[in-house]
């Protein structure tokens, strides 16, 4: 390992940084503006005020009562009224409303003489998060009445108003959405969002300064320079980018992630220690595969559509062991799988290192994967670029 | 056919089938991206989430309540906890996603008319578990306390046929409509599927001229064209059509049926939508290469343009929920108002009237990409309306 030659390798990356707008584009403009508009889009973590609309047939007090309380629920916005159930699907085809709440002619009466009185909640069932909240809250209001009627009922036979309320409600499910206390979509998702974030932009910046090696011969010049050492060639080549992504990895933990109020329970110099054995590892796989492509553009395109299988393949937004074999197989092989398990457990559920040790090995693993197959294709186009030399020679 | 559109139309059909760019878009990543999207949602629903018990009360009650959960088709049982085990280890050590506490006394405080909370804990780092195990959570506890309430209400004297009335007064009747299988491949496949097909399209086209003066085609292209620009940009454009309605023939025909995704809407509409809103992205990218000499930085845009365009569309997070700059950006991507009028149509089976404002905004992002092609037009008007050579004298 040579220093001096490192240092020259690292200023001319940096130079082709500069002078390449695209590059300079993926490394520097797009990891802040996308942090700036990802960020900012999950900032109110969970959404309220879902858009409902009602078709009140019994006109009744007890209906208007029923939907006031729904209205009043965190989730339930009451923005349309509909006389009639025709006009109310005109209004839920046209997606001004996600659910529509029917109160039938005789609600009233049937409250009265202690029947069941059926509603109606029609649902938009095209966008999970909406329907799931707006079913919640209908039947959170309508165990609410059942509570006051049970209630009601004790008391009737004599039975004091503090026991009759016990008797109501003798069993009832205290839920805690551990690790996540509202159980929001934001600190579900933005963690690992920041982190796709980093990682796809290293990957396609480092593969379109790759690709553009190997389309002007640059690369020959490299390896030339670098005495065709790997360690010498590999440190000068992606140092800068060591370097960058290890600022960004500061700016996600101590700036990013108070700014979003994400969790960050564990030691941060095991967090910062792993995320940086993650970023090597996401290098040497980066340089590897881009050292394949002939030009920019296919390095980019390619790569550019890598965003949504390796997220969602990390089973993130899914349940991993419900996903085909073949599928989790491949998903061990991406760095960003373990490296995902272990910011959960690490820094949002704060568990003990013994806990995360396992994604550790998994992580530290992959990088003596990445590491060996750099290694294999370094010597591979070394031995090509030497005979290409030597036959220019002769 | 001697028209020059004709020409040019048949020229970009074997140009872009020459070109490793239109394979790599057209043909490998789709087919790639595309099968591994589904198979990772391919059992459509989550069944039998792992749970743990820990039963502090080993009573006929804490019994039964336990085989509501056994008996739930969402949860499966899989450990059961013994004062030892700590709640963090159970969720890490077991892979449980839920932990159901039964307190001590449960079944003799409910006797004595002692409420009793049942604690339950769940790992909602992930909220589609944590979504699900709320849910059953909620539906057992209220059915065994129903059951309880039952059971004391009838020694005291009441009509049978009002029992149903005051234990639950008001039943909600939900009927779920556009994917009441509540299935994830329904659901998450024709959303990602889509955005990929305007990525794609988007990023061919942002080729389709920078990449002809890059290779110095340009001039051959014009000559082709008799000068006529017009018939460039319709002969090129139908081509990227064709190649599109390709791709969205992979995606209607046979991406959707090997995954089992109806289609319920009227495909006539269904089509209107996809040309138009495949015009749409065929201009915008025609507009960017026209403007971009650089087919790479033309690249950099479409990806910055696109990227980002699957969270914006309020698909998986709602628009409403976005802070006010976040939504004006969601409007300004034509994906957003596609998906609108694609969910409208293919899960809904809305009629027509209730696509027309996404059809007219599809129709105003047209005109933007026109108002773009033109401008690329008038900024490159030196390099695009080539002079006829004059001979040197």
């Amino acid at each position: 390992m040579n220093l001096k030659i490192i240092w020259r390798l690292l200023k001319r990356e940096a130079t082709l940084i500069q002078t390449d707008h695209s590059i300079l584009l993926a490394l520097l403009a797009a990891p802040l503006l996308y942090f700036a508009l990802m960020g900012t889009t999950y900032m109110n973590k969970d959404e309220e005020k879902v858009n409902v609309g009602i078709v009140d047939l019994d006109h009744s007090k007890s209906s208007k009562a029923f939907l006031t309380k729904l209205n009043a629920t965190q989730k339930i916005n009451i923005t349309d009224t509909y006389t009639n159930h025709g006009e109310a699907e005109k209004g839920f085809n046209n997606f001004d409303v996600q659910a529509i709440v029917e109160i039938p002619n005789g609600f009233e009466k049937k409250l009265i003489n202690k029947e069941s009185a059926p509603i109606g909640l029609i649902l938009n069932n095209s966008k999970f998060l909406s329907s799931n909240d707006i079913n919640k809250a209908v039947n959170i209001v309508a165990m609410e009445y059942a509570s006051d009627s049970r209630q009601q009922f004790f008391e009737s036979k004599g039975i004091n108003p503090s026991t009759a309320k016990n008797k109501a409600k003798p069993v009832t499910a205290q839920i805690h959405a551990v690790y996540n206390p509202t159980n929001n979509y934001g600190n579900f998702l933005l963690p690992a969002l920041l982190i796709l974030i980093l990682h796809q932009t290293l990957l396609i910046s480092l593969s379109e300064s790759i690709a553009s090696d190997c389309k002007n011969n640059q690369i020959l010049i490299n390896f030339k320079d670098s005495k065709f050492s790997f360690f010498n060639y590999f440190l000068g080549k992606t140092g800068f980018y060591m370097i960058l992504y290890f600022a960004y990895m500061t700016l996600t933990f101590l700036v990013a992630y108070p700014a979003l109020n994400l969790p960050l329970n564990g030691s941060l110099f095991a967090l910062f220690t792993v995320t940086f054995l993650f970023f090597i590892a996401t290098i040497f796989y980066t340089w590897f595969i881009s050292s394949f492509f002939k030009s920019q553009t296919s390095a980019m395109e390619i790569m550019a559509f890598t965003s949504y299988p390796v997220f969602l393949i990390t089973g993130i937004t899914w349940s991993f062991k419900e996903m085909p074999l073949f599928l989790q197989s491949i998903a061990n092989l991406i760095p960003l799988r373990p490296y995902f398990e272990f910011l959960k457990k690490q820094t949002i559920m704060g568990l003990d290192s013994q806990l995360y040790n396992n994604e550790i090995i998994h992580l530290l693993a992959l990088l003596l994967v990445g590491y060996v197959l750099a290694f294999l294709r370094f010597n591979y186009l070394r031995n090509k670029v030497q005979k290409s030399v030597i036959n220019l020679s002769n | 056919m001697n028209l020059p559109f004709y020409h040019i139309f048949k020229r970009e059909m074997l140009r872009l089938a020459r070109l490793k760019s239109t394979r790599n878009l057209f043909i490998i990543v789709p087919v790639i991206v595309f099968f591994v999207l589904g198979s990772i949602y391919y059992k459509g629903a989550l069944r039998e989430v792992s749970v743990a018990v820990y039963d502090n009360d080993n009573s006929e009650l804490s019994r039964t309540y336990i085989r509501y959960l056994e008996a739930s088709p969402n949860l499966k049982v899989s450990y059961y906890m013994s004062s030892n085990d700590a709640i963090e280890d159970v969720f890490v050590k077991n892979e449980v996603q839920g932990i159901f506490y039964i307190p001590k006394d449960f079944h003799k405080d409910v006797l004595k008319s002692i409420p009793v909370q049942l604690k339950i804990y769940t790992n909602s780092t992930n909220i589609v578990f944590g979504n699900l195990l709320y849910k059953s959570a909620e539906q057992i506890t209220q059915l065994v306390s129903a059951g309880v309430v039952v059971k004391s209400i009838a020694p005291l004297g009441i009509n049978p046929d009002k029992i149903l009335g005051t234990v639950l007064p008001i039943k909600v009747n939900t009927k779920v409509l556009a994917n009441p299988q509540y299935n994830y491949v329904y659901y998450l496949l024709p959303g990602l599927a889509t955005v990929l097909l305007q990525m794609i399209i988007f990023f061919a086209a942002t080729r389709a001229f920078n990449n002809e003066w890059k290779k110095g085609t340009y001039e051959d292209l014009h000559r082709t064209a008799n000068g006529n620009i017009l018939a460039i940009l319709f002969g090129k454009y139908l081509a990227y059509m064709i190649y599109s309605l390709s791709l969205c023939g992979l995606i209607f025909a046979i991406v959707f049926p090997v995954f089992g995704i109806p289609i319920y809407g009227n495909i006539g509409y269904l089509l209107l939508l996809l040309l138009l809103f495949l015009t749409v992205n065929i201009c915008l990218g025609f507009g960017i290469s026209l403007i971009f000499k650089s087919e790479v930085i033309a690249l950099d845009m479409a990806i910055f343009y696109n990227s980002p365009a699957f969270v914006f569309s309020g698909f998986t997070f709602p628009i409403w929920a976005m802070p006010w700059f976040n939504s004006m950006y969601a409007q300004a991507i034509p994906y957003t108002h596609f998906l609108t009028a694609f969910l409208k149509i293919y899960q809904l089976d809305t009629p027509f009237y209730s696509i027309v404002p996404e059809l007219r905004k599809l129709t105003i992002f047209l005109v933007v990409g026109i108002l773009i092609i033109i401008t690329g037009l008038i900024i490159n008007r030196k390099i695009i309306f080539l002079q006829p050579k004059t001979s040197a004298i």
